[in-house]
Order: C-alpha cells, then structure tokens, then sequence
C-alpha cells in the first residue's frame, strides 16, 4: 500500500517536469549554442570582412564599449525613451480599445478584427507605407495636414530634429495597439461578472468599477504583456532602418540598431556581440528586477 | 449614483471619443494601401496626390501573383504557420499551467531560461542557427523553421499563459474533482473553456508571429520552391526601384488568411463566463 | 580609363563562389544560381535565360533563387560564414572587396582565357574589373555597367535659359539658379540616407580627380584637399538650395523628390530610368554626363 502511495507521488512531482520538458529541449539546443556563440565571439576581435585579423582580446571590446564608444551611451537613451514612449503608449490606447470592444455593441466583432489588422499585415508593408506617408513631397500625410491648415508647409517628418523621433514612434505605436488590445481583452473575459454586479449594487460608479475590480484583475496580464513588450521594443529594428536609417545625426538610432549597424553592416562580428552582450546583461536585469518590483511570483495556490 | 445623463457624458470623452479617433488612426494606413495598390505605378508617386486611383488598375495584383510566384509561397506559409502555431499552443498551455499551480525546484531558472530567448537580436542568432540546422540537416527544409518559431515563440505565449491560468481560482478544478473527475478531466472541462480566449489571444499572434517571419524565412531556405510570403513581398523592394503598388497588393493578398481566420475565431475571444462557472 | 574609374557605379556581374558539391543525376549536373536582386522585373528574364542555357546545354540543370535586394548581403555573408554556397551568383562590385577577403570568390582567369566568347565582352570592362582588385585576378564576369549621370528638368531650366553644365562651377551656379522657394523647387536633392557613402565618394573624386585610392607610399587619398574641397561645398548645399528632409533621402526619395518636381537636379545612376519614364513620361527628364573635375 505504502508503496504504491509513493509511486504516485513520485509521478505526481514529475508532471510538471514532464509539461516542460519538450519546451526545455528545444530551447536547450536552439538556445545554447548561439547564445554561448555570442559569447565566444564577444571575446575575440573577430571582423567577417578581415578575418585575419581574427584573434583572443579578452575584454577589450567591452573596455571600448564602455570607455572610447561615444555612440553607445547616446544608443542607450534613446533606447530608453524608445521603449518607455512606446510601451507606455501602447499600453494606454491598447487598454481603452480592449474595454470598448469588451462591450456589447453592433459590429464589435467587425472593430476586433479592424483592431488586429495593423498586427496581421506584413512588416515589409507597414515600413513602406509609413515612409510613403510620410514623405516630404508626395507623402500623403503632408498634404492633409496642409489642405486642413495644421500645418503652413510641408514637414520633413523623418529628417526635421523637432519631429523625427515622433514620427517614428507614432509609425511603431500604429503597429502595436492590437498587441495590448487583444491580450487585454482576453484577460477581461476572467473578470466574473458577479463582481460588476455586486459592485453596481453597492453604489460603485464607472471609476471606481475600473480600479477596484477590474485593474487588480488586468494587472499580472500588464505586468507581463509590457516587460514582453518592452523587451520586443528594445530589440526592433526594422522599421526604424526603413524610416530614417538611424539618422539624421543618429537621432534614431537605438541600441538595437546600433548593434546591427555593427555586426551585419560593418561585418564587425566580434565588436558587434560584445555589444549583443551587453545588452543581454542589460534586458536580463532590467527583466529581472521588473518582476521583483512588480511581485510577481507570488502565487496562490 | 451617478445621474444617466452625467454616465454618458463620462462614456462618451473617456471612452467613446478616444476609439473612433484611435480606429480612424488604425484606418488610416489601410485606406492608403488599398488606394496605392489599386494605382498605376507612374501614378504613385504624382502630384498633386490622387486620394482615389483614377483609372484604377488590377495591375499591381497580377505582377504580385504571376511575376514571384505567390501561389506557392501561400501554400508554404501555410504549411510552416499552422504546424508551428499547433505546437506553440500546445507547448504554451502546458507550461503556462505548470507554471502556475505547480510547485517545482528550478522554476525561476526555468522562467528565466525561456526570457533569455527574447533577449538577443535576432540577426545576431542567424549564423550559428545556420550552422545548426546545418548539422541536422534541415537547411532548405520546413523544420528548421518550424523549430525556430517554436523556439523564439512559446516563452513569450508561456508566460503570458500562466498570466491566464493565474486569473482562474483554483477552486474550479477542486469543485470538480471532488465530484469525482481526475485531475486531467477537471482541467479538460473547467479549466480550458475558461481559458479559450487566452488560448486565441496566443494562437492568433504566434499565427501571425510566424506568417510574417521574413530573416529566418530567407535564410534558412535556398530553394524558390519553399520560400515564404514575406520573402516574396521583400522582392518588390528592388536596388533601383521599389514597386510600391505590387507590394501593397501583394501584402493585401497576404492579410486576408489571418484576417479570415481571425475573423472566424473572434467571437471566442469574449466567450464569457457563460461556460464552466462556480455555483453558490 | 580614369573617366571608366570615375564612373562605374555598379557592375553587376556573375562570379563564381567556391562551389558546393555538384550534385550529380543520373546524366545532369545540377548548379544553384542565386540572384542578388529578385524581383517582379528581373526573375522573368533571368528564367528565360536560364531556360535559353538549359537548353543550349542539355546535360546541365540550373536552379534558380531569387534573394531579395534588402537582405542580400545578409544572406551572402551567413552562406560563406556556414560554408554553405551557391555555385555561382549574381554580386554587384561593392561586395567584391568583402567576398574576396573571405576567400569566397573563384578566380577565373584560367576559365576566361579558354572561352571562345571572350572579346564579346568589353576589353575596357574586363580590364577595369581587374583593377579593382590588388594582384588584378579576374573573380567576375561583367553582366552590366551603370554610371552616375546627372538627372535634370529641362522644363525648370529651360525657364531659366540654362544649359547642361560644363564644369562644376556651372552645376554649382546652376543649382542656386533654378532654386525657387517660393515655388518650393530646389535646386538639388542630395542622398543623405543610405547609399550616400557610394555617391559621396563617387563626388569626391569626380570633382578632384584623383585616380588612385592610395598613394605611392599607401597613404589614403580621401582627405586630399581636393576630397575635402569637394565634400564642402556639396554638404553647403544642404538646406539652402536642397530640402531638409534630404539628409535621411535613401534612394526612393530622391527620385520622389525629382519625379515631383521639388528638385531641378539629381546625381544618380542610369538604374532610376524607368522610374523617370514611369512618373514623368519621356519629354520631363534628360540626362546630362557628369562634369570634369
């Protein structure tokens, strides 16, 4: 009898290991190897296009990162502008579609869908219409703003300083509303109705409906959709280098970008992980402390 | 309580006002696509700006369809898309209920493991992927990039998983197994009807997550017979031209699976309540 | 021979990378032929000449990938950093310096002398191919040469009464004549954005020149006087006889600029012709040579 109790609570320990297991794997090999690539290469003063010059530097080109890079600590602010805007932004205009569509309404499932689609059309598309929209001379935003009087003449939107930051996050904020929208709306079908319910009775206004119900229940669904977010943002670079290129005078140039610029523009393989490096380093404390401030891992079970 | 008159006005500036400008927003974009892909080249680029093509042409459409081959990078898209998404939703739920109610030694290392993929650029991984899929001979063949989307996606859907599992009370799957279910029955029938928007949340982005994929597309594959969309939608930017009409027919054709399937699949992203409840 | 140097932008042409196993059939040897800029325009062409060669050549079959432009380099450099190859492809010249120095290019000289259709191709472009290397191997067989010219409005200068000009002083005057902004017509659009190095350094040394990118003694010539002299004066166009938004131009925009009329003149290569002929039509463009230095 004893025995056969054991057995079973044996199997029952091993569950969760099996749940992960076929996750564990595949990331195991798929992961390992280039992570630990990357690395190795960080290491080494390793240039695709001069490969003789190939060779075991220590830490020197974290040195140089941190001490003769000039470009790597402007990347870093505007990465964190990037991120904080975008995210922030998202999150805002993400939250009030997912509680409109949570409404009944005629044609909600219409807005849903209209909802998803910048989500659902292809990147390549969503980089070329923006810079097609918002070019100078024949750029159809220009000339709206103009026939209504918005503005007195056509704005350089991707090379005037005042405006091209703006512009390029208002481009990336178009593509990221469905993200919070749709995972929020999602997380608003676990609120029980009962609760609305219990609290309309007591009294509660709209206001108060929001912040004691329906916020506490949304707010593991934002803590985790916005580190997602805010690490997907750091990593963006496509539309950025179809926009501007990084430019003018690396005014959009993130950390992300710069580290492409190195390692696949410049062939500056070994320079370009060291900087990989670094931003790993940095995502994974940011992630790190984000879920501690957030108290996140307390669960109840 | 608030007066009816005074609800609505507050409706109206918070909630209201602010959608209709944030779909005209959403709107936008799209009007401008549909409008160039229906122009004539030389008329893209003319102004005074056409905000209707006049003549309109179906021009663009067949030179994205005949010109690149689009029929067979559908079927291809396809075939990568759904066989990754059945994974990823699966190996997603998994973990992500593992993850909440269960508690087991090296579960932050574990959480943290699968972060740490989203934290490298992905055109840094590209080379030593190579080299991998390389070595198990899965270069120019579906499964290189059926595993790099599973890979680079499940953590991501994982985690936002166990976010969902963590709304529903364990009481459900008490309430059940108490009546007499096993574990695995309660969890079948209390557990996921609750869980199936969360479960169209995170199918529909990892669809899309891997219908849109362009780098690992273009670089793991060598053969024109099993490239994806995306890459073809990458032809019409050339070194000397970009075919700005071709392009934006070409990503209309490409929208309209997900958005279909989207479509169809919608309405149980508010299922309700109304499936598996707890009474008294 | 200088004027040659000055003006080849890009040669596209077909090189032989360090070949991959030749798979071979029952009786066809199979090469893979990957193209560096696949598209709408250019895939059907090159499959029709594939065709035409498969069948001049029964026992040999070609496969054909199309490799989109925006990620080609991309791809060339994972393929030779993982040793996984295409027979032969098509490469323009500004990947030749990286490819050569990676050891993936095939010299050709002894394939070149033994082929029968050899003075087919111009002697003047074979010699300049192998000029553009240190120890003057042939790595590529030239398909076809673009040079920069100069892109002008006849209609704007023809109210100005002006003529193609002779000298850079001229194009200098030239731009700040037809500049209008009252009419919001510059002078100029410059690429500011991406590609802009490649046309800077074409500028530089068109205005100065210079023949060699070293002198005797290997010092680089970039910062000759001349360079510099020529450098300035373009970047002071910026602003007061070009638009502000031209310092992020790529390509795409600076032919905006000039399909729409912003810009009297651009400096491209013949590559944006049917652009020109699309938008404009074939009296609203002509093509001038670029000045001497």
């Amino acid at each position: 009898m004893a025995k056969h109790v054991k057995f079973t609570l044996k199997i029952k320990k091993m569950i969760p290991y099996f749940f992960i297991s076929p996750t564990l794997i595949l990331s195991g090999i798929f992961l390992l190897y280039p992570i630990g690539n990357l690395f190795y290469y960080s290491f080494r003063n390793y240039n695709m296009m001069m490969p003789f010059l190939d060779g075991f530097i220590g830490f020197d080109n974290f040195i140089k990162i941190f001490t003769k890079d000039r470009i790597f600590y402007s990347t870093l602010l505007i990465s964190a502008k990037w991120v904080f805007s975008e995210v922030s932004l998202q999150l805002v205009f993400g939250l009030i579609i997912a509680l409109m569509l949570n409404r009944s309404f005629k044609l909600r499932g219409l807005f849903r869908v209209i909802t998803f689609s910048p989500w659902a059309i292809s990147g390549v598309l969503t980089s070329m219409m923006w810079s097609l929209m918002l070019n100078q001379n024949i750029g159809v935003i220009n000339d709206l703003f103009v026939k209504w009087h918005w503005i007195p003449e056509p704005v350089a939107w991707l090379a005037d300083l005042r405006f091209v930051f703006k512009s390029v996050v208002v481009a990336e904020l178009w593509r990221g509303i469905p993200f919070f929208a749709i995972l929020l709306l999602a997380a608003l079908q676990t609120i029980p109705e009962e609760l609305y319910e219990a609290c309309r009775v007591d009294g509660g206004g709209c206001w108060k409906r929001f912040y004691y119900i329906t916020l506490p229940y949304l707010k593991n669904t934002i803590v985790l959709s916005t580190l997602l977010r805010a690490v997907w943002e750091f990593k963006q670079v496509d539309l950025i280098y179809t926009l501007t290129g990084g430019g003018p005078a690396r005014l959009t140039t993130t950390f992300a970008m710069y580290i492409f610029d190195q390692a696949i523009n410049a062939n500056n393989f070994g320079y370009g992980s060291a900087l990989a490096v670094v931003a790993f380093a940095i995502l994974l404390l940011f992630a790190g402390f984000y879920l501690w401030l957030s108290k996140f891992g307390k669960e109840e079970l | 309580m608030k007066s009816p008159a005074k609800k609505k006005w507050v409706d109206l500036f918070i909630l209201y006002l602010p959608m209709v400008v944030i779909m005209i927003f959403i709107l936008f974009p799209f009007y401008w696509t549909l409008v160039t892909a229906f122009k004539r080249e030389a008329d893209i680029f003319k102004t005074p700006i056409q905000y209707l093509p006049s003549p309109a042409t179906l021009n663009n459409f067949a030179v994205a369809w005949k010109n690149v081959g689009f029929s067979i990078f559908f079927r291809n898209s396809f075939i990568v898309s759904i066989i990754s998404v059945v994974i990823i939703v699966c190996c997603s739920v998994l973990i992500g209920y593992a993850l909440n109610r269960f508690k087991f030694r090296g579960k932050t290392a574990f959480m943290l493991l699968m972060l740490s993929t989203q934290f490298i650029p992905q055109a840094m991984l590209i080379i030593p992927l190579f080299i991998i899929y390389k070595n198990l001979n899965l270069i120019n063949n579906f499964g290189s990039l059926v595993f790099t989307y599973a890979t680079f996606q499940i953590p991501f859907n994982a985690i936002v998983m166990r976010g969902f599992v963590d709304n529903i009370p364990f009481e459900l799957e008490e309430a059940a197994m108490v009546d007499g279910c096993g574990r695995l029955k309660a969890v079948f029938y209390t557990v996921l009807p609750i869980l199936l928007p969360g479960l169209i949340a995170t199918g529909a982005f990892a669809f899309i997550g891997c219908w849109n994929e362009f780098l690992c597309a273009l670089m793991f594959i060598n053969s024109k017979a099993l490239f994806t969309i995306p890459v073809g939608l990458n032809y019409m930017q050339g070194q000397f031209d970009i075919n700005y009409g071709a392009l934006a027919a070409g990503s209309i054709i490409a929208l309209i699976p997900p958005i279909l399937i989207f479509g169809y699949v919608q309405k149980y992203l508010v299922q309700g309540l109304s499936a598996g409840s707890v009474k008294g | 021979m200088k004027k040659l140097v000055n003006a080849l932008l890009v040669v596209m042409v077909c090189v032989l990378l360090l070949s991959t196993v030749f798979a071979k059939g029952a009786d066809k040897t199979k090469i893979t032929f990957w193209d560096e800029n696949a598209g709408p325009n250019r895939t059907p062409y090159l499959e029709e000449l594939i065709k035409r060669f498969e069948q001049r050549n029964p026992d040999i079959e070609v496969e054909y990938v199309g490799l989109p432009w925006s990620s080609a380099k991309q791809k060339f450099d994972v393929a030779i950093a993982a040793n996984e190859v295409p027979d032969c492809s098509g490469v323009p010249t500004q990947f030749m310096a990286n490819f050569i120095n990676k050891n993936a290019l095939l010299e050709l000289d002894k394939y070149f002398n033994k082929w029968n259709e050899k003075t087919k191709i111009n002697a003047l472009e074979i010699e300049a191919n192998r000029n553009l290397t240190k120890n003057k191997k042939l790595y590529m067989i030239p398909n076809t040469t673009n040079i920069n010219v100069l892109w002008v409005r006849p209609d704007i200068f023809a109210s100005h009464g002006l003529k193609a000009p002779q000298t850079w002083d001229e194009f200098y005057q030239h731009v700040k004549t037809t500049t209008d902004k009252s009419k919001n017509i510059y002078g100029f659009s410059l690429r500011g954005g991406s590609g802009s190095a490649y046309e800077l350094e074409i500028l530089m040394y068109g205005y100065s020149g210079i023949t060699s990118y070293f002198t005797k003694n290997g010092k680089s010539t970039i910062n000759a006087p001349k360079n510099v002299e020529a450098l300035q004066r373009f970047v002071d166009l910026y602003k007061v006889y070009t638009q502000e938004s031209d310092i992020t131009n790529g390509y795409k925009e600076m032919v905006a600029a000039f399909d729409s009329g912003r810009a009297a003149i651009i400096m491209h290569n013949l590559g944006s012709y049917g652009e020109h002929m699309k938008t404009l039509g074939p009296d609203k463009f002509v093509a001038y040579p670029i000045q001497k230095p």
